[in-house]
């Protein structure tokens, strides 16, 4: 394992009364080598605090922390790291190239290579026209793109990015992704956090997903996809919406292509489609639904949030509307 | 390790030279000087004196202005406005951070007090018909003052913000040169009380008034090497506390 969470715990604490207001984990899970690791969650989850809890910007209040065998705090780790933090905000008063060349020096990169480097990496980044601009002229998504060069400055093993895809166009969001997927082929391995399921869906290899400071799940992205082939649906035309509803195959609806009617995953579709021929209606197509990452991510919160519901106060209120 | 210094120190130069305060201080600073040799005829017979006295106080005050105005924000700009996140998870060290910060803010401060020493050195050439080094002995001095109190604005800039931490620089400034004369105000004057606060801060605060030898300098009253060598010595001790202290406490921050 390259990242490694051992029942981390962060509790944030009242300044004043030094009272818990807020915990996150305890976490255990771990980051494969070469692999693309998704956190999901949603807004508050802990997503960032676990992040900066794995960059050095927090210290857990229990648990460890180890990466590449190592306490994530040393040096040599750190110099194994990239990191982009969430909405990155930079020197101002520098250029792109003096904002890459300035982080080169940090990593105790020569000043040739720096420049070789940042010169590099405003390319592949598509900021090479922009490397004489001054960071505060940047827009969000420039921020974005450089934050996401500075994080390669020092060619890490193990990328960690806080919402790498925010702020970007939807060109920007496809450019990104692939730059993400190319690092996974060069070998390197990245841990990201995101709202953004589908993004997830298309380059993650695994997803862990956290809820109020836990992790729920954690699984392989196509394991979740596997599981959740919902039904059929199956397009017919020449017949009636109330005759097709009338042989109980499933769901009927209407659509701009014809009846849509959804069987559950387990139909035997022979049958099926014998039954549908026998009242003269035509085939269009047979399409299996898939689950896509954000049902199942709606679905297993949703399950989650039930309980709320079922605070005695609001059990209070509903049995009062009822009477 | 050097590079990482040497990268902060340059990244804090280039952000200080393209702040405005910068540029107003230094045609501020040109200004006063200059007018040092304008003044100087009004006052009969004493227009070397003056000249001398106006463009010291310049560099000495200026100077510390700068380091003020940009030394208090230093830390604390980079935490408010998270340029620190991407740092902390870099290969550095508190005391890199710092160090690197603090030779940054004094190559500022050094260009300004060149720049001004080479202004007086050259109207006091023409005031007096005469090259006068001498002069440098108090610009020096002024200098090891300054190393420590940027190093004090960048420890205050690790703890509270740039307002407070400006006054409370400035408070220690201005205690600090009359130190002795509240001392001595308080003993003669004061209640038992206030004599022993006047103690207690005479003893507990530096005396920057050992690195001012302006007077001497004016006058034409020669300072020892031994002495020279006994107040930079003073203040180099107190500014690697100050910068100590720094690390410390930026390395124990957490960043929420
Ligand atoms: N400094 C802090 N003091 C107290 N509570 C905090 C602090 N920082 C974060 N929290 C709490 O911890 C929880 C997790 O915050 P975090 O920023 O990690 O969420 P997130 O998953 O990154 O959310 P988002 O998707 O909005 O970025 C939130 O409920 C937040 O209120
Ligand atoms: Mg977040």
């Amino acid at each position: 394992m390259i990242l490694r969470f051992e029942s981390v715990t962060k509790v944030f604490r009242s300044s004043l009364t030094l009272k818990p207001t807020h915990t996150i984990g305890p976490l255990t899970f771990g980051i494969e080598p070469g692999e693309i690791f998704g956190y999901l969650g949603p807004n508050g989850a802990g997503k960032t605090t676990t992040i900066k809890m794995a960059v050095g910007l927090l210290k857990p209040s229990k648990g460890r922390i180890s990466c590449f065998g190592k306490d994530v705090t040393c040096m040599d780790v750190r110099s194994r790291i990239g990191f982009l933090p969430e909405h990155p905000y930079f020197y101002q008063h520098l250029t792109a190239s003096e904002l890459l060349e300035f982080y080169g020096g940090l990593f105790g990169l020569g000043f040739e290579e720096a420049r070789r480097r940042a010169v590099h990496l405003l390319d592949i980044t598509g900021l090479a026209k922009f490397g004489k601009r001054r960071i505060s002229k940047f827009s969000k998504g420039m921020l974005q793109r450089i934050g996401f060069a500075q994080a390669l400055m020092n060619d890490p093993d193990l990328v960690i990015l806080d919402e790498p895809l925010a702020g970007l166009d939807p060109v920007g969001r496809k450019q990104m992704r692939d730059l993400i997927l190319d690092l996974k082929q060069n070998g390197k391995t990245v841990f990201l956090s995101s709202h953004i399921l589908q993004d997830i869906e298309m380059i993650c290899d695994r997803v862990g997903i956290l809820w109020e400071g836990k992790i729920v799940k954690i699984a392989r992205v196509e394991e979740i996809l596997d599981q959740s082939i919902k039904g059929l649906d199956i397009c017919v035309e020449g017949i009636s919406i109330e005759s097709a509803a009338n042989l109980n195959l499933g769901k009927v609806r209407r659509t701009h292509d014809g009846i849509v009617i959804t069987c559950p995953a387990d139909t035997d579709t022979d049958i099926v489609i014998q039954r549908l021929m026998r009242q003269g209606a035509r085939i269009r197509s047979i399409l299996p639904q898939r689950q896509t990452l954000e049902d199942y991510f709606m679905a297993e919160i949703g399950d989650l949030r039930q309980p709320m519901r079922r605070d005695p106060e609001e059990s209070l209120a509903s049995s009062e509307v009822s009477i | 390790m050097r590079t990482a210094i040497v990268a902060f120190a340059k990244n804090t130069y280039k952000e200080g030279v393209r702040d405005r305060i910068f540029l107003m201080v230094g045609v501020f600073g040109v200004i006063a000087v200059i007018s040092s040799f304008i003044i100087g005829p009004l006052s009969l017979g004493e227009q070397v004196r003056i000249t001398q006295d106006v463009g010291l106080a310049a560099i000495s005050i200026l100077c510390f202005a700068v380091a003020v105005l940009i030394g208090t924000g230093i830390v604390y700009r980079e935490i408010e406005r998270r340029t620190i996140y991407t740092i902390v998870a870099k290969p550095v060290r508190g005391w890199h951070f710092i160090l690197g910060k603090f030779l940054g803010l004094n190559a500022i401060v050094g260009l300004l007090v060149v720049f001004m020493a080479a202004l007086l050195l050259g109207v006091n050439a023409v005031v007096t018909r005469t090259f006068e080094p001498e002069i440098l002995v108090a610009v020096l001095l002024t200098w090891f003052e300054l190393l420590l109190l940027t190093s004090l604005s960048i420890l205050m800039s690790t703890i509270c913000s740039p307002i407070l931490g400006a006054i409370l620089t400035f408070l220690f400034y201005f205690i600090g040169h009359a130190s002795a004369d509240l001392k001595e105000l308080a003993t003669r004057f004061g209640s038992p009380m206030i004599k022993a606060v006047a103690t207690i801060i005479y003893y507990a605060l530096p005396n920057l008034e050992y690195l001012n030898v302006r007077s001497k300098v004016i006058h034409d009253i020669p300072v020892s090497l031994s002495y020279i060598g006994f107040a930079a010595s003073y203040a180099l001790l107190y500014t690697i506390a100050f910068l100590m202290v720094a690390v410390i406490f930026i390395s124990r921050k957490e960043y929420k």
